[in-house]
């Protein structure tokens, strides 16, 4: 098959991501790359005693370093062995993670495939490795490194065949991907954060992997304020919990205050940890959250 | 606590059932719909802060079920119309007398008679009792305008029938436990037993009263009548009483008097210058406020002489009925009976012989032949004597027939009509209605010794008197009136309306409610009654125990009807919980 013929097959293949996606994607490219200009181009660099060129800093010499790097000159100078730090320029990959559990359901999961594949092509016009990770009780698929920018449609394939599924714990699935040897990157999580286990514990997994963090909060307006009243019995979606309950003013007005909270102590744990955090609500337009992600420097930067 | 609209039992067993089904209504769960929610996480959170504040929700879930209860409980105790009485008090059985006598149609400063208010305290008395208490309703005859009942509305429509009448004070009988309750005015009412308590409802009023008018013969002439005339000032001022006498073509005296309190005004009048008919008397007195003696009436017999046409062959009672005063009397012959101008004549004497047309006035037939409107003749009797005879009856007045013999009779089937002398079998005198009033001797007078008899002459008289069929009204007081005419119709004469009336037997009853000159009528005879309040105790309307003293009613202890509170506080328990529910403050 040619390259124009398999083209054409893996826009075919599309899904969801129809052209007027893909035309929202290159306008996100340009854009991106405008933004990004300056900065830096194919590559991310990472402080890193290596082999680079680029001075870095200085420090005292341990036993084990690598002789080359001492500064014989400062040697001379002060009697003393410091060693040089020159910062290795290297890729860095992108870890995208979609939350595919129950309690995502179809709309949230569509609009974070939306995202997760904007982010990816971005990160792929950038020339970055993008991986695909989608967890729920735990890693349910992953599609290793892409790339290239012509690899974005097996990245729509992938998202493509993904469903929700399964409860929410995302320490275990971060625990499990990591736990394999895995270079510092960005992850990107996209999920309603509505994990059990909690989310700053799953977080913590990521932050000991000295992974730069983003999380991209998917809501639903109906989560934000839901439209109940009355006697009814609340079931839970990924658990069938359920509970007996007469809905009122004032309760809904507490769930509402529970759930400012709720995202306040997710967005406080990311600036605590120097970690980016953007809530969205899924009638937000997704090119609009991409450009604001893109603007905060969290993503590429 | 009582139920009006059930029993005890009933009642109670509503509150119950009402209580038990919002209990199990509040503890049951209702079929929810359920909702998927993305998470319960949050939702755990917020139900977590509601057990922290247990205690609130706990006192808020009671009050709420408090309120629920209350609403209910008063729902259902107004549906059993409930009231609240003394606790334990037993069902009580009250007589209520209500005095109906004739003062207690005076007027008080409101407009309304004494009746009126007494009335209203009644239905005081009867909103103020319980719904378990029965209650009695007596007039002051001690006649039962309701019997014993727990219907309240029935003992309230009997008390709108009560009107004045003019009978004394006569309490009922009240068994061990049995409350009487007297509502008067207080007029005569000193001697009622101490048991008995007395609900006043007097205010003093102006009256002044016609307290007797009577007419009588003139002792020099029975033909002529004077009248005497009563007037008392009843009222507790001096008082100036217009005192007027009118017949039908008006007004014939009228005086002002000043009456001292208790003053009398009595005189008596000359009649003679009258025509017969209806006579009235007044008195009043500015601000009358006891209307019910302000009028008496009498009726004048009619002075004129009647004219008797006496048909005889004989003439044998011209010597006789000529000593009669007051009789304009024609003799003619049968012959000539047929040329009579009716106008010129108000009663017929046959004697022998009767017209076999029915006369078109009042008859008196001495032994007549057969005719088919007097009673059939059926034989003779002879040597009649020592026969019965009706000494009061106004024909016979003060005539002794007890030595009176008869040769000769003819003996005639009576029927409908009345015996005054004889037997049944052997009437001798008879009188009878119809078709027109007649009077038939079925003896000749040449058959009997009668003419012999002292009593003759009275006889005559009577006679006169019996074809001059009037006479001064009879005296009748307020209330039933029974007279001994059968199925006669009452008009009252002044206004000529009629009166109710029905045959009982031999006599007509009728009810008179106000004085006035009645008339009963009957097959050709009027017999005037003259209806007033009998003496100057009915007038003294402020002979009152209550006069000068601060006679308060004497209520019973009040057990109120609640379900128009219960009804207002479910409504109010409604909105506040309406309102608190929006707040939080109930469940």
């Amino acid at each position: 098959m040619s390259t124009a013929a398999k083209t054409a097959a893996d826009r075919h293949d599309a899904g969801p991501f129809d052209e007027e996606f893909l035309r929202k994607l290159e306008l996100l490219s340009v854009v991106s790359k405008r933004l990004l200009a300056g900065q830096f181009k194919a590559e991310r660099r990472a402080k890193k005693v290596g082999s680079g060129i680029e001075f870095a800093d200085y420090r005292g010499y341990v036993p084990g370093d690598d002789f080359r790097a001492v500064d014989w000159r400062a040697y001379m100078r002060l009697d003393r062995l410091i060693l040089r730090l020159f910062e290795e320029e290297t890729d860095l990959p992108v870890y995208i993670f979609v939350d595919a559990s129950k309690s995502m359901g179809k709309r949230k999961l569509d609009y974070a495939k939306r995202v997760a594949a904007a982010l990816a092509y971005v990160g792929l016009s950038n020339l970055d490795k993008v991986h695909m990770v989608v967890y729920a009780d735990g890693v349910i698929e992953e599609l290793p490194a892409q790339r290239t920018k012509s690899q974005i449609f097996n990245i729509f394939r992938f998202l493509n065949g993904v469903s929700s599924s399964h409860e929410t714990h995302a320490g275990r699935a971060f625990h499990r991907f990591f736990g394999a040897s895995r270079r510092r990157g960005i992850t990107v999580v996209i999920s309603d954060f509505f994990d059990p286990h909690g989310v700053g514990h799953s977080f913590d997994i990521v932050r000991y992997q000295r992974q730069d963090l983003l999380a991209v909060h998917v809501v639903t307006p109906e989560d934000a304020v839901p439209p109940l009243n009355g006697e009814i019995t609340l079931v839970d979606s990924e658990t069938e919990w359920n509970q007996d309950i007469t809905i009122t003013p004032a309760l809904l007005s507490a769930y509402c205050d529970v759930f400012d909270e709720y995202c306040e102590e997710i967005e406080r744990y990311c600036t605590l940890y120097g970690f980016g955090y953007m809530r969205t609500i899924t009638n937000f337009p997704f090119e609009d959250l991409i450009m604001q992600v893109m603007r905060s420097g969290r993503f590429l930067s | 606590m009582t139920f009006l609209g059930m029993s005890q039992a009933m009642g109670w067993a509503l509150l119950g059932a009402t209580a038990t089904a919002i209990l199990v209504i509040f503890f049951l769960r209702i079929q929810h719909r359920r909702a998927l929610v993305s998470s319960s996480l949050l939702w755990e959170r917020v139900l977590e802060r509601k057990k922290r504040r247990s205690l609130v929700e706990w006192l808020r879930r009671l009050i709420s079920l408090l309120i629920a209860l209350a609403i209910g409980l008063s729902l259902a105790a107004a549906f059993g119309e409930a009231e609240m009485g003394r606790s334990g008090r037993e069902p009580r059985d009250i007589q209520l007398v209500v005095d109906n006598r004739p003062t207690m149609a005076a007027v008080m400063s409101d407009g309304r008679t004494r009746l009126a208010h007494a009335l209203d305290r009644a239905g005081e008395l009867l909103a103020g009792g319980s719904s378990a208490d029965r209650f009695t309703v007596f007039d002051a005859m001690g006649t039962v305008v309701a019997t014993a009942t727990r219907d309240r509305d029935a003992v309230r429509d009997a008390l709108v029938d009560i009107q004045p009448t003019a009978r004394n004070l006569q309490l009922p009988l009240a068994d061990e436990g049995v409350q009487t309750w007297l509502l008067t005015d207080g007029v005569g009412a000193a001697s009622v037993p101490a048991s008995v308590r007395v609900v006043g409802v007097y205010e003093s009023v102006t009256n002044a009263g016609v307290t007797a008018f009577e007419i009588r013969p003139q002792p020099t002439d029975p033909y002529r009548y004077e009248a005497f005339l009563e007037v008392g000032n009843f009222s507790n001022d001096p008082q100036t009483v217009t005192i007027t006498l009118r017949d039908r073509s008006g007004v014939q005296f009228r005086r002002p008097v000043d009456l001292q309190p208790g003053g009398l005004y009595r005189n008596t009048f000359d009649l003679t210058p009258l025509e017969g008919g209806p006579l009235r008397a007044e008195a009043s007195v500015d601000g009358d406020g006891y209307p019910m003696d302000d009028q008496a009436h009498v009726w004048l017999p009619r002075t004129s002489d009647v004219r008797l046409t006496y048909v005889t062959e004989t003439g044998g009672l011209n010597q006789v009925l000529g000593a009669v005063p007051h009789l304009d009397l024609t003799t003619i012959t049968p012959a000539d009976y047929p040329t009579v101008d009716l106008a010129a004549v108000d009663a017929f004497l046959f004697e022998g012989w009767a017209p076999q047309a029915v006369p078109q006035r009042d008859a008196v037939v001495i032994a007549p032949s057969t005719v088919s409107w007097l009673p059939a003749q059926s034989g003779e009797a002879t040597d009649v004597g020592g026969f019965p005879f009706d000494g009061d009856a106004p024909l016979l007045r003060y005539v002794d027939l007890h030595d009176v013999a008869i040769a000769r009779a003819t003996v005639v089937d009576p029927l409908d009509a009345i015996v005054l002398a004889g037997t049944p079998e052997v009437p001798l005198i008879v009188t009878g209605l119809q078709p027109v009033r007649w009077l038939l001797f079925t003896f000749a007078l040449d058959e009997t010794d009668l003419a012999q008899s002292v009593s003759y002459p009275i006889l005559a008289t009577n006679l006169v008197e019996w074809l001059r069929d009037d006479a001064p009204a009879q005296s009748v007081g307020l209330g039933t009136v029974a007279v001994e005419i059968p199925n006669a119709s009452v008009t009252e004469v002044n206004s000529g309306e009629r009166v109710d009336a029905r045959a009982i037997g031999d006599r007509t009853v009728f009810e008179i409610n106000r004085p006035g000159l009645y008339m009963a009528s009957s097959g050709g005879r009027a017999v005037p009654y003259a209806a007033r309040l009998d003496g100057r105790g009915r007038s003294a309307v402020n002979a009152s125990i209550f006069e000068g003293s601060d006679a308060e009613l004497d209520s019973p202890p009040a057990a109120r009807s609640l379900w128009p509170v219960l009804l207002a506080v479910a409504a109010v328990l409604l909105l506040l919980e309406g309102l608190t529910y929006h707040r939080r403050i109930t469940v």
